[in-house]
């Protein structure tokens, strides 16, 4: 449930949420639903571009790149266009988009909708994360609404343009939210990144042309083509995007849960005017990872910038998917930093040398470090590993593995060396959770 | 980012340290490096198969940008890349060592030692001891349950090689990558072993992988060969080039060539690991004389004198008429030539032929009269430029494994693909459009394809008119064959024949290969001449991707008959009455060639029947069990007064003989083989020949110097000179006069027609539609029922061929490490499950195969790739005597048996536990 805030804002994606039955098309009506889609479906198709290019929507995945301009490069051909929404949310302590499904599924459809009719799509895939039983459910609870009233199917709301959308589910690898290997799993193949180029909107799903959008980007557009770009930019509070934003906050904070907020608060907002602050008074902020794990780590001084994804580069991080992770005083660097490698080392996909094999020895070593085991050598394999991961794998996910390391020990070596020198963990014994990985128990 | 509606130019520029250089746009920064030749790195490349990516080995730096992986990454307008630098060194170092940090360094243990890409990157990159300690947790066990692939999971790098040739060159698609991150690992099927995932023994994923994950058996015991030979492989048609490594004078492996133009580094189960048998212990290694019905063993000498003795005493005492040869496509071109000079020059006749008699001679023969050449008109790599191909009566996947993967690929690419087959052959699965015809019954659907094509005017009427006569003919044989009428005879749906004829004539190039299914079942011939029609009416000859061409089934049954090893013909196919080709014929060897009708094979041993045929000499040929009829064949050499057999094992035929002369495997001679699509490539010596034989160029020059004549070709130490009978050959053989042993060792390989020393040869024959024989002939082929029919007595109908395990009569293939696979250890009869229900017949069971000539007993396997209505049995095991079965009915122009067309009936004789 959302959270009421001294920032309140006008609700696009929260906008049902506080009725329990906010998901189902008579409330998504009532509260205007479907209007766009049918406005859209007036408009000439390059005119719908235009109009989410003018409201600087973003990429709400994690990259940020404009949603209008990536629509733009699908090239005009007579082959099928397809549209797959990655509805894969995976990263840790990322949680937004599995709440638009569950309570605003009607919302995806609609801009999803809106979006194929933009590029000539007539077939649209939502490729939800295995694990989410309860939005799989309501996405398809939705859509069969959809067909059932008309909406979807041989003639979209009624029109010559026939529009089908499938619910695809994954099967529990991270590494299909990568937007090539997502499409290798919906074609039936092992979820691995494609080599680029050639990029999807050019030679995508089935050899197509394809886009591939963030859940809370594609829900957005509705809203967009039904109130107007302006409205859209004039929601938010920072040049660098326009509307609001479902910001998950979790950590150690008093208050974590999903808000809706307009863009453009500083972090520090976010975490003390939001999310409430610390939980324990005693224990003040220590680090916050800001847009889910991969990222780099800030300290608290590094907390007065726009939560945007223009200025989080500013301080050396990124927005990424603008959930943030709040760390307290007494928590473990090194721990953390093992549980976020061990994620990752588990879920390469081992096509490629650098994360395949460099995730599993970072893990290791960091293992080693934190009983206590590891030597000042250690330490600097760490760096050594991690800076020939990044920028040097197929896809994106090398940077998820080096980001954290290599920030974290930019920011915490001495936490490092304490366990070195100490041979134990300053914090306390290691938890007896079982973190066994490839046969190895740390 | 890029503007996708811009339109890309067709080349850019970009510089690779430093120097500029002007490429194809969206060629791979890794290939404009080549271009340059230079090089950096790669373990995960392959430059047959597409980029993957995987061990970023290849890292180059661009100017103001991050690293690209230079396999995958097309070249950028005006980027600067470096393929050096103490940074992409240590980068490079950095990415190896993490490669090592999970690999044995068990290195003077490994087979891969001294040849391994993982080792020498290492050097290069100048990686010693990974500094990752830690203890190895990647140590599955070993997969050593497949004779030729030992699989080492602890070992791999997971470059993905292994799977990639299996899914790119060869098309089983049996390997993947199972797992993910550090415990991806390579499994076969669902990780149940090779053999149960169908793996076909091609071995490329040995051959691919950079380590040893993948291995040989018994390389690494071996350590590094001695020497490599270049040869061509001497079982099917297709003609791959193999690396021979021999050590201390033995094979240790065959690998095949990437420069093979015909194999580009593929090769099938058989020419890879099949050639244990030339070391065999029971190789014939000394003469043997037959005194008193049995075999003694005599010297070379006495062998030699009294062959020479004996068939110039039948020669003078009953004349030429009395002698005949068999030569042997499996044997050179140059000892083909020789047999053939002997028979023609030394004995005055011309009774020699070869054992294309009983495979393509219709082929030949109706190519050779309606275009004017007796070979396949395209070549194989024009599998891949075709967008229709028509396959009649070949299982290429199994018998010319090579081919039939390159056809895969091809369908797999989006090629088109009819298959007319009694069969469900692997291809016919693949296939766009399967007629299951019945056996037989080709000329009938193929005559019903023609009328489809001139009813509904799928015609080139302008090739027709410039480039062919007897339109008109053919028409009006036709007319009345209509699908319905075709569909009657060949039990199909005429809307299949009608649905095949539009797709094929539909084509912008549809190309028609046929088998033996063609030849060998009926009227074989004519059927040929209505594959011909067909490509002719819709202008499909003379281009690439198009054209009609036999996949011929020997290693040299194409050269055997190029070379003149058949009755009525010389070299080049041109007739022994050509007044021309006599005179060259006569100033060349100095006599008068003779002017006799030759008899041809079937011929012979009626002839002997009736006495008339007194002495034989057979050089590697089994036709006792390899023909038809084999009881009328095993009297008629029984009959004979002199029977010589020059073998490299014993073997039935041998067994008949009255001298019995040991010769050699193509590993141990010089020589040329011709492949099936017109390649005349080079047969290296690998080894020495084998104490005791003798090389059987030598044999037959031998045989003809003691009949007291020089053929000219002995070198001075008394061997024969490979290049000097070639030399003679190419003068006398007007398409092959461009061909020398200096041209095969500069280019590889050369295509006849090749008429010059200048000449390229020829990739495609007939081009622009000019023809050989000047204008093309359509010939009229009126329907005819097989020789054998089905009736109450005999129901079902029975067809034999070839599995892809062994070949032919299995003299080589059942001596090697092949008889491990389990497909590969009997004779079965294929049998729909309709069918054996119908029988009461399981998998397993005794079934007794009776034909109007004869009755074997196998075992039965109830499989889908049989039809209803049709079994099938192969030829490879002689304890199952299959050709006892086979009529002796054959074509009417060339006299090929139907060994395809047999009426037979079946019954249940034991249950599976019996």
């Amino acid at each position: 449930m959302a959270k009421t805030t001294s920032f309140e804002t006008e609700r696009v994606f929260t906008k049902t949420w506080s009725n329990p039955n906010g998901h189902s098309l008579a409330a998504f009506k009532e509260a205007g639903g479907y209007k766009a889609l049918k406005k859209a479906l007036e408009m000439d198709p390059a005119a719908i571009t235009d109009e989410v290019i003018k409201s600087k929507l973003r990429g709400r995945g994690g990259a940020g790149f404009p949603a209008g301009r990536k629509w733009s490069f699908v090239p005009k051909t007579d082959k099928p266009k397809y549209i797959c929404v990655n509805a894969d949310e995976s990263e840790p302590g990322t949680f937004k988009d599995r709440y638009i499904m569950e309570r605003s599924a009607h919302m995806l459809i609609e801009g999803l909708a809106i979006a194929c009719r933009a590029i000539g799509a007539h077939t649209a895939y939502i490729y939800i994360r295995g694990e989410f039983g309860l939005a799989e459910r309501r996405m398809q609870q939705a859509l069969d609404e959809a067909y059932a009233d008309g909406i979807l199917g041989k003639k979209l709301m009624g029109t010559d343009y026939p529009l089908d959308i499938y619910v695809h589910r994954g099967a529990g690898a991270y590494i299909c939210g990568e937007e090539t290997a997502l499409l290798e799993s919906i074609e039936g193949k092992k979820g691995q990144p494609r080599l680029k180029p050639p990029f999807p909107a050019v030679e995508g799903l089935f050899a197509c042309p394809t886009i591939i959008n963030n859940v809370e980007t594609i829900a957005a557009v509705g809203p967009i083509i039904d109130k107007g770009a302006d409205w859209w930019v004039n929601l938010s509070r920072t040049e660098a995007e326009g509307g609001t934003k479902l910001v998950g906050v979790s950590g150690h904070v008093a208050k974590p849960g999903v808000y809706e907020l307009p863009n453009g608060l500083t972090l520090k907002q976010v975490i003390y005017d939001v999310a409430g602050g610390m939980r324990n008074p005693d224990k003040p902020l220590k680090a916050v990872i800001p847009g889910g794990s991969s990222c780099p780590i800030l300290l608290p001084d590094e907390l007065d910038v726009s939560f945007d994804f223009d200025a989080m580069k500013t301080v050396g991080s990124l927005m990424g998917t603008g959930c943030p992770t709040v760390i307290e005083e007494g928590t473990c660097i090194v721990r953390l930093l093992k549980r976020v490698e061990r994620f990752y080392a588990h879920e390469s996909c081992g096509q490629c040398t650098p994360c395949r094999e460099g995730g599993d020895w970072l893990f290791k070593i960091i293992s080693r470090i934190e009983e206590g085991k590891g030597t000042m050598e250690d330490i600097d394999k760490i760096e050594s590993i991690a800076s020939k991961i990044e920028g040097h794998t197929i896809c994106p996910f090398g940077e998820a593995l080096a980001w954290p390391a290599r920030s974290y020990l930019k920011k915490f070596r001495h936490e490092f060396e304490e366990h070195v020198t100490l041979g134990r963990c300053p914090h306390g014994p290691i938890p007896v959770a079982p973190l066994a990985l490839s046969g190895v128990v740390a | 980012m890029l503007d996708r509606n811009k339109i890309d130019p067709a080349t850019v520029t970009v510089k690779v340290d430093g120097i500029s250089v002007e490429v194809a746009n969206g060629t791979t920064v890794l290939d404009a490096i080549k271009g340059l030749n230079k090089s950096v790195p790669t373990l995960c490349y392959s430059d047959r198969m597409k980029p993957y990516g995987a061990c970023r080995t290849c890292l180059v730096e661009v100017e103001g940008r991050k690293p690209v992986a230079a396999c995958h990454t097309p070249v950028m307008d005006g980027a600067s890349y470096r393929t050096a630098s103490p940074f992409l060194t240590k980068l490079r170092r950095n990415i190896t060592e993490l490669i090592v940090s999970d690999h044995p360094l068990e290195c003077l243990d490994c087979s891969a030692n001294g040849r391994c890409e993982l080792q020498s990157l290492a050097q290069q990159v100048g990686l010693r001891t990974p500094r990752y300690e830690s203890p190895r947790t990647h140590n599955p066990p070993k997969d050593d349950s497949h004779p030729f692939v030992k699989l080492e999971m602890s070992k791999c790098i997971g470059c993905a090689r292994c799977v990639r040739a299996c899914d790119e060159v060869q098309g089983s698609f049996v390997l993947q990558m199972s797992g993910r991150g550090y415990d991806t690992k390579v499994i076969a099927g669902n990780d149940t072993g090779f053999e149960a995932a169908n793996c076909v023994s091609c071995g490329q994923c040995v051959f691919e992988c950079p380590v040893a994950a993948l291995a040989e058996p018994g390389t690494r015991e071996a350590g590094l060969p001695d020497q490599v030979v270049n040869t061509t492989c001497s079982y099917c048609g297709v003609g791959c080039s193999l690396d021979v490594k021999t050590k201390d004078g033995r094979v240790v492996n065959i690998e095949p060539s990437k420069r093979g133009s015909a194999n580009r580094g593929h090769t099938c189960v058989k020419g890879r690991f099949a050639h244990q048998f030339a070391h065999s212990d029971d190789r014939l290694t000394t003469p043997l004389i037959k005194e008193g019905g049995k075999f003694r063993e005599a010297s070379w000498d006495e062998a030699l004198d009294l062959v020479a003795r004996r068939f110039k005493e039948i020669h003078d005492q009953h004349g030429p008429d009395s002698m005949a040869l068999i030569s042997s496509s499996r044997c050179t071109n140059e000892e083909n030539y020789l047999m053939q000079k002997l028979a023609r020059a030394v004995m005055g006749t011309n009774s020699i032929d070869n054992c294309s008699r009983v495979c393509h001679s219709p082929s030949a023969f109706a190519l050779g009269e309606a275009l004017g050449t007796g070979a396949g008109t395209n070549s194989f790599q024009d599998v891949h430029l075709s967008d229709v191909l028509m396959i009649v009566g070949a299982n290429p996947t199994e018998a010319h494994p090579v081919f039939g993967a390159r056809i895969k690929q091809a369908v797999l690419a989006g090629c088109k693909l009819i298959v007319l087959d009694p069969r469900n052959t692997e291809l016919a699965r693949m296939a766009d459009l399967h007629i299951p015809l019945r056996p037989g019954s080709n000329v009938a659907v193929i005559n019903a394809m023609q009328h489809v094509l001139i009813a509904e005017d799928l015609l080139d009427h302008d090739f027709i008119a410039r480039c062919s006569e007897g339109f008109e003919e053919v028409k009006a044989t036709v007319a009345e064959c209509t699908p319905e009428w075709a569909a009657e005879i060949a039990h199909v749906d005429p809307e299949l024949i009608r649905a095949a004829a539009r797709m094929y004539a539909a084509g912008k190039a549809s190309q028609i290969l046929w088998g033996l299914g063609v030849t060998e079942a009926g009227h074989g011939s004519n059927t040929a001449f209505g594959m011909i029609n067909m490509a002719v009416m819709t202008g499909n000859l003379g281009r690439p991707g198009t054209g009609t061409s036999p996949i011929r089934g020997q290693n040299n049954v194409q050269g055997a008959s190029d070379v003149g090893a058949l009755p009525n013909v010389f070299s080049d196919y041109r007739s022994v009455k050509d007044p021309v080709a006599r005179a060259e014929h006569r100033e060349a060897w100095g006599v008068e060639p003779p002017t006799n009708t030759g008899l041809r094979i079937p011929d012979m041993f009626e002839a002997a029947h009736e006495g008339k045929l007194k002495a034989m000499y057979i050089l590697a040929e089994d036709v006792a069990q390899s023909d038809p009829n084999t009881t009328f064949v095993v009297g008629a050499l029984e009959s004979l007064d002199f029977l010589v057999v020059q073998e490299i094992f014993m073997n039935p035929t041998a067994e008949l003989a009255d001298v019995v002369l040991p010769g050699t495997t193509f590993l141990e001679k010089d020589g040329t083989f011709v492949n099936s699509d017109r390649r005349i490539q080079r047969v290296r010596r690998a080894i020495q020949p084998v104490p005791g034989t003798r090389v059987d160029a030598e044999i037959v020059h031998e045989v003809a110097r003691r009949m007291g004549v020089d053929l000219g070709f002995a070198a001075e130490d008394g061997t024969v000179d490979a290049s000097k009978v070639m030399d003679e050959l190419a003068r006398l053989t007007p398409k092959w006069r461009g061909v020398s042993y200096a041209r095969l060792e500069a280019h590889g390989f050369l295509q006849w027609p090749c008429p010059d020393p200048e000449h390229p040869g020829t990739d495609i024959v007939h081009r622009g539609g000019e023809f050989l024989r000047g204008k093309a002939r359509l010939t009229a082929t009126p329907w005819q029922e097989p020789g054998e029919l089905p009736d109450d007595e005999y129901p079902w109908m029975l067809t034999t061929g070839r599995q892809l395990f062994h070949y032919n009569v299995g003299t080589m293939t059942r001596r090697t490490d092949i008889v491990k696979l389990h497909k590969a250890k009997e004779e079965t009869l294929r049998i729909h499950p309709g069918d054996a229900r119908q029988l009461g017949i399981h998998t397993g069971d005794n079934v007794k195969v009776q034909s109007r000539r004869g009755e074997v007993t196998v075992r039965a396997e109830v499989t889908r790739a049989a039809n209803k209505g049709t079994v099938f049995m192969t030829f490879h095991f002689p304890e199952s005597r299959t050709n006892l079965l086979i009529g002796d009915a054959a074509d009417e122009f060339t006299g090929c048996p139907e060994y395809k067309v047999c009426a037979v009936r079946l019954a249940r004789v034991g249950s599976a536990e019996a």
